[in-house]
């Protein structure tokens, strides 16, 4: 009987218990989820269409501004966007002003800023 | 019991594995593929913009744009699927799709080759979006009073 035992303990295989792949599997969809969640954030924040077009239009209405010489603040509506022109005085200079270009979608975040250095007065 | 279930559990998250890799590299690919087309426009801009802004005279010329330099000139030339940067010996081609461009001056459209422009609008269309650069020109006042001398002759 003893003999018996003894051969059955030798036999034994050294396996992954339940518990241990069930750990192993947590730590894969964890680690999955985190992968995921990075690459997500990172194709979102990368530099898209919209934002191209928002560019598009900071410039413009930038380059409209210097060529009329509307210096005044005003939001400009041009669907789906709306550009916040905003001109301040540029600090230790007297004629030159600072053009400030925000283009945003409805009220969402501003996709991007255009900053330049105009001459002129307010 | 226990080896079945562990076999069951391990084929499972090996199964998983394979699929979250299959969708992360098909969405990989065409993350890339976008960024390679937004690439193209944003330096068609950023290179229009950099020569129209700093050339002495911005003048139409045939199937496109010619920007003087005080040494040099870069021609712009216009195609439906392609754009061609022409400067010295150099030809740069962008993949950028351009449906029509037109040049003007003070409001006029100008159709006449060698004509001095002041605005020029390129319409592109990216995925099937229409995406108008506008670029305006200012220009010294040397360059107003030669023009009013041509126009005059």
């Amino acid at each position: 009987m003893a003999r018996i035992r003894d051969l059955k303990i030798k036999n034994r295989l050294r396996a992954a218990s339940l518990v241990e792949v069930t750990i192993a599997m947590v730590l894969i969809t964890i680690t999955f989820t985190i992968g995921m969640m990075v690459f997500v954030n990172v194709t979102r924040s990368s530099y898209s269409l919209e934002r191209f077009r928002a560019d598009v239009l900071a410039n413009e209405i930038a380059n409209q501004t210097v060529s009329e010489k509307s210096f005044f603040d005003e939001e400009i509506s041009r669907e789906p966007f709306i550009v916040d022109k905003v001109i301040s005085q540029y600090p230790g200079a007297e004629d030159v002003l600072l053009l400030e270009c925000s283009v945003r979608v409805g009220e969402g975040s501003v996709l991007t800023t255009r900053r330049q250095l105009v001459r002129g007065e307010k | 019991m226990e080896l079945i279930v562990v076999m069951l559990l391990t084929t499972v998250v090996v199964s998983l594995s394979y699929l979250v890799f299959d969708v992360i590299s098909s969405s990989l690919f065409t993350f890339r593929a976008d960024q390679y087309t937004i690439q193209e426009y944003q330096s068609f801009n950023s290179t229009l913009f950099e020569d129209v802004n700093t050339c002495q005279r911005l003048v139409s010329s045939r199937e496109g744009v010619k920007c003087e330099f005080e040494s040099k000139e870069v021609i712009y030339q216009f195609y439906q699927d392609y754009v061609l940067r022409k400067q010295e010996e150099w030809l740069d081609t962008i993949h950028v799709s351009v449906t029509s461009f037109q040049g003007s001056w003070q409001g006029k459209s100008v159709t006449n080759e060698k004509e001095l422009l002041d605005e020029l609008v390129v319409e592109t269309v990216c995925r099937e979006e229409q995406i108008p650069i506008v670029l305006l020109k200012q220009y010294g006042a040397d360059q107003l009073m030669a023009k009013l001398e041509v126009d005059e002759h």
